[in-house]
């Protein structure tokens, strides 16, 4: 049996990000990494973006060059799959048939594209994205493709669209809610982003079902909807979100709860195990309830944070939850927690690319900022929901020198 | 006041392209656009990516990893996520020679 004093599931940005503070606070310990894909970890944000638009290539990924991990001093295992994890024993079994025994486990092991099982989605040319494998492949499609079908409005749909329409592939986003991007912004910035797209020429079908992915010969040639009208397309994506995996943490008995359920310290249900990023459900003490969140920003603090305190630390988790997302010459950012407000105040007037901020409150409390195209004093945004104060008067927020002023 | 150090040709950079040059340790991305040479810091604020790998749109750079954007001119941030500015180089040119040295804050 190998042994650990730190072991960490996962090969993503929390897993990658956790080894090196945990090397920084512990320059002795052994760190094992394991992770089931056939690559170093990576970072996954640009694959929807600049690595479809082939601006860069899979190393220019890598959360860290191969060498970091040697010079570190952190084993990595990859290509193989923690099959077992047995908490008694502090004991994970590995799909190589080797078991580690650990001291300290961080389960960093993120999510999976979640399946569309309707007919024909076995075609040749449906495609999920979630890997650099998946990416490598829908980039070989897209350079004989004229058309594509992307099922999903949500932030991969979009971004999809916008690097297909880039490449001058028709798109056309199937969504069945009302809105693109409606679970994550109002009606007042999902009816502009709909407009945004239309107008650089991406095909939106909203409250539409698919019912099946018809296709010619075993490939795909286009999508049937629930109308019975059928949209032709050479490839099709589908982007309908993760699920969190969560299945060798809820076979050894952990605390399972839409992820795995963490305190403030991304602690799990058994203390020497902890768990961070999209797989983990924590506890914000700013909102003061549970979240699990898949965002870049989250991942790599979170899986920091988790290796600080795998090493002995008491830390508690209280960043602010920051996401990012570009498309077509849209980029969007927002602090906070979009999920809940009463309120709404929009600074500024949208023009061609946006440059409009929008704060969203809860009974006068700042719960979230969200900025399009536009710049803010980002200090001050984080402070005004830190600080859960109530504003009285909501008209002071989009008074242009607050934002100013207020600076730390 | 910092040293001019020599760190590239001209021959090295053409129009319209970057790459990444030392300043004594310093990762330093140097641009050449409009046939005038610029150097700003090569590691991006956001989450230290690569800048002089990403792509180069007339005084703009843009990260390869998340796409923020900064001024080549300036070193501020034009697009995020990053929120800070990244350090800015002084360029001279003595014949082929291409020297920088760091701008004073």
């Amino acid at each position: 049996m190998r042994q650990a004093d730190y072991l960490i599931i996962g090969g993503g940005l929390a897993g990658a990000h956790a080894a090196e503070t945990i090397r920084e606070n512990d320059n002795s310990g052994s760190i094992i990494i394991v992770t089931d894909e056939k690559h170093i970890p990576y970072d996954r944000v640009p694959l929807s973006k600049n690595y479809l638009l082939g601006k860069i290539k899979s190393e220019v990924l890598y959360v860290k060059k191969p060498n970091f991990y040697a010079n570190q001093k952190i084993e990595l295992i990859v290509g193989y799959k923690a099959t077992k994890l047995n908490p008694k024993n502090h004991i994970v079994d590995i799909s190589d048939g080797t078991q580690i025994n650990y001291k300290k486990l961080l389960l960093a092991t993120g999510g999976q594209a979640r399946r569309l099982s309707i007919q024909g989605s076995d075609l040749k040319g449906v495609f999920y994205l979630r890997t650099i494998d998946d990416a490598d492949a829908i980039l070989k499609t897209m350079q004989e493709s004229k058309s594509a079908v992307i099922i999903g409005g949500g932030f991969i749909g979009c971004e999809l669209a916008s690097s297909f329409t880039k490449k001058n592939i028709s798109s056309t986003i199937i969504e069945v809610g009302p809105k693109i991007l409606g679970r994550v912004f109002d009606q007042d910035t999902t009816r502009w982003l709909e407009d945004y797209f239309t107008r650089k020429g991406v095909k939106i079908m909203t409250n539409t079902t698919p019912t099946e992915i018809v296709g010619k010969e075993g490939k795909v040639s286009g999508v049937k909807l629930q109308s019975s009208q059928t949209i032709p397309a050479d490839f099709v994506v589908i982007g309908i979100g993760i699920i969190p995996n969560t299945d060798l943490a809820k076979d050894a008995g952990l605390e399972i709860d839409n992820g795995i359920v963490v305190n403030q310290y991304l602690q799990t249900s058994d203390s020497d195990i902890y768990a961070a990023s999209d797989v983990a459900r924590f506890y914000s003490p700013v909102f003061g309830r549970q979240m699990r969140l898949e965002h870049y920003d989250l991942a790599i603090k979170q899986g920091k944070l988790a290796g600080e305190n795998m090493t002995g630390k008491s830390k508690q988790f209280e960043e602010l939850p920051y996401f990012f997302s570009f498309m077509f010459d849209v980029r969007i950012e927002a602090y906070g927690d979009l999920s809940k407000y009463d309120k709404m105040i929009t600074k500024g007037s949208p023009t061609e690319n946006g440059n409009f901020t929008k704060f969203y409150l809860e009974n006068d409390v700042v719960n979230a900022v969200m900025m399009v195209t536009r710049k803010e004093n980002v200090e001050y945004i984080k402070q005004l929901i830190h600080s859960r104060k109530k504003i009285s008067d909501a008209s002071i927020l989009i008074k242009e020198e607050q934002m100013v002023v207020s600076k730390t | 006041m910092s040293e001019f150090i020599k760190v590239a040709q001209v021959q090295d950079i053409p129009e319209g392209t970057m790459k990444e040059v030392k300043y004594n340790e310093e990762s330093v991305c140097l641009v050449n656009t409009g046939g005038k040479y610029y150097a700003i810091g090569n590691v991006c604020t956001h989450e230290e990516g690569p800048l002089a790998e990403g792509t180069l749109d007339n005084f703009e750079v843009e990260c390869p990893w998340h796409g923020a954007r900064f001024d080549v001119r300036t070193g501020e941030v034009i697009a995020p996520p990053a929120t800070r500015p990244v350090p800015r180089y002084e360029v001279i040119l003595k014949e082929n020679d291409i020297f920088i040295r760091k701008t004073e804050k």
